[in-house]
């Protein structure tokens, strides 16, 4: 009977097999490429902010009726002294925006004639910008001499919608000697107005009609 | 015999093509893509040869768009104000030159109102809207117009190839490639503008996916 005889491969078979299929893939993996893979889930809000200004120990503020507040400047005892001023910024969302708070004065003599006067009231403000500080800064930057304003130098948001977060502005008064020595002579009454305002952080030159923010500049 | 003959003639050419084969191995420059790496970690790395891409920001997280704003009106100059920029640290210690193209896609939801500029610091302009009006024309006040030429200049025949954007990463080099997203206030801003009710208007749950490759056209399609 005859046996029917198994062969094997030769092993030349073999290696030849093992280099083409090394060519092949070598040529295939050239064209193959390699992937980085990332995400991101954003959000878009919008936002909203008020003030809140009274004097301190004193029952709630009266305005004017044309939203002027009237400030006594020499009683510390008055309900309405100014050294009882107190200001500060309330602001919610989660969008960005820049703050500022604009102070107008008005001062008249006894007469009742609006003087022509715009002294620099030395508030003590929370978190002054300082001569040496340099770029944004969770600091209120003092503009007054060229806008009536405070700046916020730098955007600002709150951690959750509707809730809204506090920044204070004046919290202690004034400096009562310096004060003094910007008062107008004679007997003087003076009307503030306070307005807080806020702007998605790329439109304030539209809105405030500066192309460069003060700090900044 | 001849057929003896035959077989080793065969034996030794067949040998001497295994030795060439593993020699071609151990030459090979290492950014060779067949040596590459596809690497999705917590880390979000991945590495091409030895092309490797780190984002400097990581993990997961809601993160908030400043603002809204409008690429196509001159008047916003400080439209880099409202951009959330994505950066990519792509670093190439190889021998051979690499291209990264950039494919954006929504993982749940749609885009609608979202855009996108893939860039990187060498581009001409000082601000990311000078770059952008670098490689594309912004129509002044037509919003139509201005983001179909972002969307050819992102994706399609507004850049050269064919594919949209890549940015070349030059062997031993590394570049910082940008991602900047913003959205359109034409299309997302009416509702913005209700302070009384503050809330989260629009989401948009963002996959990208960066592609790298040997330097040529041809290899990569959308």
């Amino acid at each position: 009977m005859k046996k029917e005889k198994l062969r094997k491969p030769p092993a030349a078979v073999l290696v030849a097999l093992i280099a083409v299929i090394a060519a092949v893939g070598t040529t295939v993996a050239w064209l193959t490429a390699g992937q980085g893979l990332m995400d991101r889930f954003f959000s878009l809000s919008n936002f909203d902010t008020k003030a809140n200004i009274w004097f301190e120990g004193e029952s709630p503020i009266t305005k004017n009726s044309d939203g002027t507040i009237t400030v006594d400047v020499t009683n510390p005892d008055a309900a309405n002294y100014i050294g009882k001023l107190r200001v500060n910024a309330l602001y919610t969302g989660r969008g960005k925006a820049y703050l500022r708070v604009k102070m107008i004065q008005q001062w008249t003599d006894a007469g009742g004639t609006v003087l022509n006067t715009n002294v620099l009231l030395p508030f003590v403000v929370s978190s002054p910008y300082l001569p040496d500080d340099t770029g944004d800064q969770n600091k209120w930057f003092d503009n007054r001499l060229d806008d009536y304003c405070f700046y916020y130098a730098a955007k600002i948001s709150s951690s959750a919608n509707g809730t809204y977060d506090t920044i204070p502005v004046i919290v202690a008064g004034l400096d009562t000697d310096r004060l003094a020595a910007v008062i107008p002579g004679g007997t003087v009454t003076l009307k503030i107005a306070v307005t807080l305002e806020a702007v998605q952080v790329n439109r304030y030159p539209q809105f405030w009609g500066i192309d460069t923010l003060p700090w900044r500049s | 015999m001849p057929r003896k003959r035959m077989k080793k003639v065969f034996t030794s050419v067949v040998s001497l093509l295994f030795a060439l084969s593993i020699g071609w191995f151990a030459v090979l420059p290492p950014t060779s893509a067949w040596f590459y790496q596809n690497l999705h970690d917590e880390n979000e790395q991945f590495i091409f040869g030895i092309l490797s891409l780190n984002q400097t920001y990581l993990g997961d997280a809601d993160i908030d768009l400043p603002a809204a704003a409008k690429l196509e009106d001159s008047g916003d100059i400080r439209f880099d104000e409202a951009l959330e920029i994505v950066t990519v640290d792509a670093v190439n210690d190889g021998t051979l030159p690499a291209r990264v193209y950039l494919t954006v896609t929504a993982n749940s939801g749609n885009l609608t109102g979202l855009h996108y500029f893939f860039y990187f610091d060498d581009d001409t302009g000082a601000t990311v809207k000078d770059k952008i009006a670098g490689k594309m024309t912004i129509t002044d006040g037509n919003a139509v117009s201005t983001y179909a030429a972002l969307d050819a200049y992102n994706t399609g025949s507004g850049y050269a190839g064919g594919q949209g954007r890549y940015i070349v990463v030059p062997p031993s080099t590394t570049k910082v490639l940008r991602i900047a997203f913003w959205a359109d206030y034409n299309t997302v801003g009416a509702p913005l503008e209700n302070t009384g009710n503050v809330t989260v208007y629009n989401t948009y749950d963002v996959h990208m996916v960066l592609t790298a490759g040997q330097n040529t056209d041809g290899w990569f399609t959308r």
